[in-house]
């Protein structure tokens, strides 16, 4: 009855885990540098680096604004509390 | 160098207030990595910009002191704010408010450096513009390249001394919106 699902690529998806599974444990350990490399062969492979790379990009930008933000706020004489 | 020359078209392309545009290099300025906001608003394939030079996407009318000042900047290991007017490969235009950070590792060695790039302001764009328009003009007085460099560096200082700010408060104040 259901067509057959478009063939998937396991190739691709299981190197798209170990990749993304690597990236995620270098940020835990705080190295905010690393970013999943290109995949090829799988439409969904594709779409997790995207996001896994996204989220990464938007705390790593956060994380140096925040760092500028309290130089800043340090230069201005400002005690900063903590 | 980039390859082939693109023309600018006048065609004003600009992305969404929450989405940033991310890219790194390498200590030279070659980038390793562009996100995908990076790529769509570029007009670029991923294949074709890691390993380009970051002039890939300069536009002809941003003034060579604003890079002479980035580069300066990031050669001291500081970071630097800058709003750059870039050119997509298809001659469209888009400006960006950018944050342009060293980064290192646990030893302290240079890794490369990075930019995160937000929408910014249309006021501080107007603002940004007629900053730049007379750095240019000095800029293109002169034929040698470091002749140019030099003239757009000692208008921007002339006009921080008028104005009684160093470059970094000119900045702010743009994106304050009281810049101008
Ligand atoms: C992290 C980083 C990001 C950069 N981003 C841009 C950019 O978005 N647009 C640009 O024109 N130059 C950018 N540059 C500066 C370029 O390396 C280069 O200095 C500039 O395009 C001027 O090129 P030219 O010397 O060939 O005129 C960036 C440099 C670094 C280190």
């Amino acid at each position: 009855m259901k067509p057959k699902p478009e063939s998937v690529d396991m190739a691709a998806l299981d190197q798209a885990v170990r990749l993304v599974t690597e990236v995620c444990e270098r940020a835990l350990n705080g190295d905010l540098e690393a970013r999943v490399p290109l995949i090829s062969g799988s439409e969904r492979a594709t779409r997790i680096r995207t996001a896994i790379n996204g989220l990464l990009d938007h705390v790593d930008a956060f994380v140096r604004e925040a760092g500028a933000a309290s130089a800043a706020a340090s230069r201005d004489g400002s005690t900063g509390g903590s | 160098m980039r390859a082939t020359e693109v023309r600018p078209t006048g065609v004003e392309r600009t992305f969404g207030e929450n989405e940033l545009i991310v890219s790194k290099t390498d200590p030279r300025g070659v980038i390793t990595y562009a996100n995908d906001v990076f790529l769509r608003v570029s007009a670029l394939p991923e294949a074709q910009t890691v390993g380009s030079p970051h002039n890939l996407i300069r536009h002809p009318d941003m003034p060579r002191a604003v890079f002479k000042l980035l580069w300066d900047t990031l050669e001291q290991r500081r970071e630097i704010f800058a709003y750059v007017l870039n050119l997509a490969a298809d001659g469209a235009h888009y400006w960006v408010f950018a944050h342009v950070t060293p980064s290192f590792d646990r030893a302290g060695r240079l890794l490369g450096y990075h930019s995160n790039r937000r929408r910014p302001a249309q006021s501080s764009v107007t603002a940004i513009r007629e900053v730049y328009r007379r750095l240019l003009e000095e800029e293109r007085r002169q034929s040698r390249t470091p002749d140019a460099v030099a003239a757009g560096i000692a208008a921007l200082q002339r006009m921080l001394d008028e104005r009684g700010v160093t470059y970094d408060e000119l900045v702010w104040q743009i994106t304050d919106g009281s810049g101008r």
